[in-house]
């Protein structure tokens, strides 16, 4: 072997990770190797010293900041979520004041991807519906679907997942709906809960909606979460906006408090969208946002979006 | 309320029912962990607080929804990893630095030049102190992943299976990841390995 791939191995070779015959060939390769043999000692030097490196003093201040901010959250928890969201809301209120023409349009499609987003087929028209929301909002519900639950304590939405059969999974999380980073990956066991608490969710940075974009990938499936992580519910809102369709369905979500499921392919298509849902209950603003292109039923108390 | 006769699973029972006590108990069984964890992160004393203060806020809103089924030491493990790259995320999107470029700072401090690091009369002392600042430095230029792995395994002294659960990866996942990482910090140290080879023989001249 050359030097090259027996420095490759050096650092197994110190780890005791390696197997006997490897072992032996390295060894007599030191034995005439001057320069292998600086790599090793400078190799158990370095990861030896690494574990030594002196621990360092935690400022005075440490526990003073840690719970001062714990405190400073847990009464910011309640007021600032809520007016976040409407601060967003009346910004988007103000770029609309004055364009009249927006009023007329229920659902507008920009032709920002003109190339695999056409708004014809997509959207072809609206379908009213007439029944109104039954459940009374804003009290703990769950969301059964195909083994993935989104469980309600306290306002704190969690996410549960169990299944009878082994298998890869991972939930991502997404601001925008499109660049989605991993939350958790790994394999269910038969009868295995895996659990994840949302409620951290808020705290990200630069959030502006009271609602997440999650997916979960489960085997070959994969569904795509607007899960609100709470603040008190509206029954009948006014809402304006103009955004990509995900986001849409996220402040719906977070405006009615209700967790929204996408479960259809995919949502590599995202197109920008202005909704005008006056005086609406979250299933007319839904119904509003779809257009009759996909279809909306109501599942354990929640809204589930799918194909046609 | 006395520390040491409350287990962490005691403590985070009365957490739940709202003891405020129990909390500032828990945070000061680990703030000093998890800032060392930070610290060797972020290598950044403002910067380390700042995260360690974000995961007990974590922690705190996530009490309610621990089962116990990990350690409570492994799971903080794994909310500094979290935050630790939340923080760079928001810090990169602040600078416009690309992932894998290290900071002016830390390319000028690691090409520093050392005096003659082959003169006999180097402190032992000194040089050690010396290989500590180019390994914290080398330490800062893995990309955070990298970072993350080295400093569990080798700072923190957790075994594979720990940084699989805190990694929520797959042993061998961990090992091959491990394997890389060392890999990245041995090669930003090339230019120092003689530092690394001088000792037990500071006499030796070594030549390269
Ligand atoms: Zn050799």
């Amino acid at each position: 072997m050359h030097c090259e791939q027996i420095k490759t191995l050096l650092t197994d070779y110190l780890d005791g990770s390696i197997d006997q015959a490897m072992r032996q060939l390295i060894d007599s390769h030191l034995q005439n190797c001057a320069g292998c043999q600086r790599e090793l000692n400078a190799l158990r030097i370095l990861w030896s010293e690494l574990p030594q490196l002196p621990p360092v003093d935690p400022p005075a201040f440490l526990h003073e900041r840690i719970m001062s901010r714990v405190e400073a959250q847990q009464t910011r928890q309640t007021q600032t979520q809520r007016a976040g969201f409407w601060d967003w809301i009346r910004g988007y209120r103000q770029a609309f004041a004055g364009a009249g023409v927006m009023a007329v349009l229920l659902l507008t499609l920009f032709a920002v991807n003109p190339g695999n987003m056409v708004g014809s087929g997509l959207f072809p028209g609206i379908q009213k519906r007439d029944e109104k929301p039954t459940e009374t909002l804003g009290q703990p519900v769950t969301l059964v679907w195909e083994g993935v639950q989104v469980n309600w304590e306290e306002g704190f939405p969690a996410l549960v997942v169990g299944t009878r059969q082994g298998v890869e999974a991972k939930l991502e999380w997404s601001q925008d709906g499109k660049a989605f980073q991993t939350i958790w990956k790994g394999t269910l066991n038969p009868n295995q809960q895996f659990e994840m608490p949302l409620g951290w969710l808020r705290q990200i940075p630069g959030s502006k909606v009271n609602a997440n974009v999650l997916r979960w990938t489960q085997g070959s499936q994969t569904k795509v979460l607007f899960v609100p992580t709470g603040f008190s519910a509206s029954e009948i809102a006014d809402l304006r906006l103009r955004d990509t369709f995900t986001n849409a369905l996220k402040v719906i979500a977070a405006q009615y408090q209700q967790t929204i499921i996408w479960e259809t392919d995919s949502l590599s298509e995202n197109p920008y969208v202005v909704l005008d849902a006056r005086n609406a209950t979250c299933e007319a603003a839904i119904e509003k946002l779809i257009q009759g292109a996909f279809q909306l039923t109501k599942r354990d108390g929640h809204w589930v979006i799918t194909k046609l | 309320m006395n520390d040491s006769l409350y287990t962490d699973q005691i403590l985070i029972e009365k957490c739940k029912k709202g003891d405020q006590e129990a909390f500032d108990l828990l945070v000061r069984r680990y703030e000093n962990k998890v800032y060392q964890y930070a610290y060797r992160l972020t290598q950044n004393q403002e910067d380390a607080a700042d995260v360690a203060s974000e995961t007990f806020i974590r922690m705190y809103n996530s009490l309610k929804n621990f089962r116990g089924e990990s350690q409570l030491s492994t799971w903080l493990y794994r909310v500094v990893s979290n935050v630790f790259y939340d923080f760079r995320k928001k810090e990169r999107s602040h600078d416009h630095l690309p992932l894998e470029i290290p900071t002016d700072e830390g390319e000028s401090e690691m090409e520093r030049p050392l005096e003659d690091p082959n003169s006999v009369d180097m402190d032992e002392h000194i040089l050690k102190m010396e290989r500590n600042r180019i390994l914290m430095n080398a330490i800062k230029q893995l990309p955070e992943y990298q970072r993350v792995m080295v400093v569990l395994f080798h700072v923190e002294d957790r075994p594979y299976e720990e940084i699989a659960q805190i990694m929520d990866m797959p042993l061998g996942t961990v090992k091959s990841r491990l394997n890389r990482a060392r890999a990245a910090l041995r090669e930003i140290l090339e230019p120092h390995l003689e530092l690394f080879g001088l000792e037990g023989s500071p006499n030796e001249q070594i030549s390269r």
